[in-house]
C-alpha cells in the first residue's frame, strides 16, 4: 500500500508538503528577526528623540532619498525611508513570514523565476516609468503597493537562504523491497 | 587564489566600483550595486557546481561585511590625507570624495523640511552600513541562487551504505511498510466496476 502523502489543495501544483524540522523554524526565525529589525529601524524616527532620529535617518540615507513629501509620516515626522522603500521592506518582511508556507512550491517558483521577477518588478517599473514619462501620476498607495509586491518575492528568496531547501532535505521515504523481504 | 576567495575579491571590488562616480548611479538610490556584486560573486563560484544556500549566505555575508570594512579603511586613509568628508555615507563616500573635488565641498549638515540633521559619526555610519550592506548583499546572493542555477535532480529516495544495504528514512513509512509489505510481483489492475443498476 503506498504511503499516503499530504497533497496540495491547488490542482495545478500538487506537491507534497515538506516536513518542517527544527532547522526550518530556526532559519525562518533568523530571517524574520532580521527583517523585523530593519522594518523597526525604518519605522522608528517619529517615535524617538532628535539625535537618535538623526542617526536613524543617516543610517538609511545611502539607500533612500528620504524626501519628506514622498515618505510616510507620523505626526508630520517622516519615516527613515520613502513610500516605495517602506513598501519594499514590508514586502520583504511578509515574504519572509510566508516563506515556510510557500516552500512546497519552491521547485515551481524556480522553474518560473524569470517570469516571477517580471511579474513582481513590472508594476514598480511601470509606476515609476510612466510617472517619469508623464503618462501616469503615482500616489503614495501605488508606490507602497508596487514596492511591497516586489518585496514579497525578494523576501521569499531571502528566507530561502536560511531554510533547508527541498533538495537538501532528507529524501522522501518510499517502501523498500529489501526491507519487505 | 582559490575560487571562493577570488570571487569574494572580485565582488568586493565591484561593490566598491559602484560607489564611485558615475557608476554610483547604478545603485538607483538603493543597494542595487552591492546586490549585483554579491550575485556576481556567487555566479563566479557556481561555474562548476550549484551553490547551496549556505554558500550563498556566506557570499552575501562576506561581500556585505567585506565591502563595508574595506570602505571604512579607505575612509580612514582619506581622513589621514586631511579630508573633511569622513561623515558621509560610506557606500557613497568615494563618490562624494571625488564629487567634492569636482563639485565643491559639501556641507556636513543638511536642512530638510526645517529639520537640521546632525552629521553622524563615522562609527554610526559604519554600523548602519554594516547592517544594510550585508542585507543588500544577502538579497543579491539569494536572488542569484534563485535565478541563475537550475534545480538539481532530486536525490534517490533510498539511502544506501557502502555495504549495499538500503534503509527507509521515515519511521512512519517504515511502520506502514511493515504493516502492508508490498508485493514483489507487479500490481494487478483494479477490477472493473460493476454496471450500475437500472
Amino acid at each position: 500500500m503506498p504511503v499516503p502523502r499530504p497533497r496540495s489543495k491547488l490542482p495545478w501544483v500538487s506537491l507534497p508538503t515538506p516536513h518542517l524540522t527544527r532547522r526550518h523554524w530556526r532559519g525562518w526565525a533568523v530571517a524574520v528577526g532580521l527583517m523585523m529589525f530593519v522594518v523597526a529601524l525604518a519605522s522608528l524616527p517619529p517615535f524617538v528623540a532628535g539625535s537618535t532620529r538623526a542617526t536613524l535617518m543617516a543610517a538609511f540615507e545611502a539607500l533612500c532619498h528620504q524626501l519628506p513629501g514622498r515618505s510616510p509620516q507620523v505626526g508630520e515626522i517622516a519615516l527613515a525611508v520613502c513610500h516605495r522603500c517602506y513598501g519594499l521592506y514590508l514586502g520583504l518582511l511578509f515574504g519572509t513570514l510566508g516563506a515556510l508556507a510557500l516552500l512546497r512550491w519552491d521547485g515551481w517558483f524556480r522553474n518560473y523565476a524569470p517570469a516571477l521577477l517580471a511579474l513582481t518588478a513590472l508594476p514598480l517599473a511601470l509606476d515609476w516609468g510612466l510617472d517619469v514619462l508623464g503618462f501616469w501620476t503615482n500616489t503614495p498607495a501605488t508606490r507602497t503597493l508596487t514596492g511591497g509586491w516586489l518585496g514579497l518575492l525578494l523576501g521569499y528568496t531571502f528566507a530561502r537562504l536560511f531554510l533547508p531547501l527541498p533538495q537538501q532535505m532528507p529524501p522522501p521515504s518510499q517502501p523498500s523491497l529489501e526491507l519487505a523481504q | 587564489m582559490n575560487r571562493p576567495l577570488k570571487a569574494y575579491t572580485i565582488g568586493i571590488a565591484v561593490a566598491l566600483l559602484f560607489s564611485v562616480w558615475p557608476f554610483v548611479h547604478v545603485n538607483a538610490l538603493c543597494g542595487l550595486g552591492i546586490m549585483l556584486a554579491a550575485a556576481l560573486a556567487l555566479y563566479l563560484q557556481g561555474k562548476s557546481h550549484e551553490p547551496t544556500a549556505a554558500e550563498a549566505r556566506m557570499t552575501g555575508l562576506v561581500i556585505g561585511i567585506g565591502t563595508t570594512v574595506v570602505a571604512l579603511l579607505l575612509n580612514i586613509v582619506f581622513l589621514m590625507m586631511g579630508s573633511t568628508m569622513a561623515t558621509d555615507a560610506i557606500p557613497n563616500y568615494i563618490y562624494q570624495f571625488f564629487s567634492s573635488i569636482f563639485e565643491g565641498v559639501q556641507g556636513i549638515t543638511t536642512s530638510d523640511g526645517g529639520v537640521v540633521y546632525e552629521a553622524p559619526s563615522l562609527a554610526v555610519r559604519f554600523f548602519s552600513n554594516l547592517l544594510l550592506n550585508t542585507l543588500s548583499a544577502l538579497i543579491g546572493a539569494a536572488l542569484a541562487q534563485f535565478f541563475f542555477f537550475k534545480k538539481r535532480p532530486a536525490p534517490p529516495p533510498l539511502t544506501t551504505n557502502p555495504q549495499g544495504q538500503t534503509r527507509v528514512l521515515d519511521p512512519e513509512a517504515r511502520q506502514a511498510l511493515m504493516q502492508n509489505p508490498p508485493s514483489p510481483l507487479p500490481r494487478r489492475p483494479p477490477p472493473p466496476e460493476p454496471p450500475a443498476w437500472e
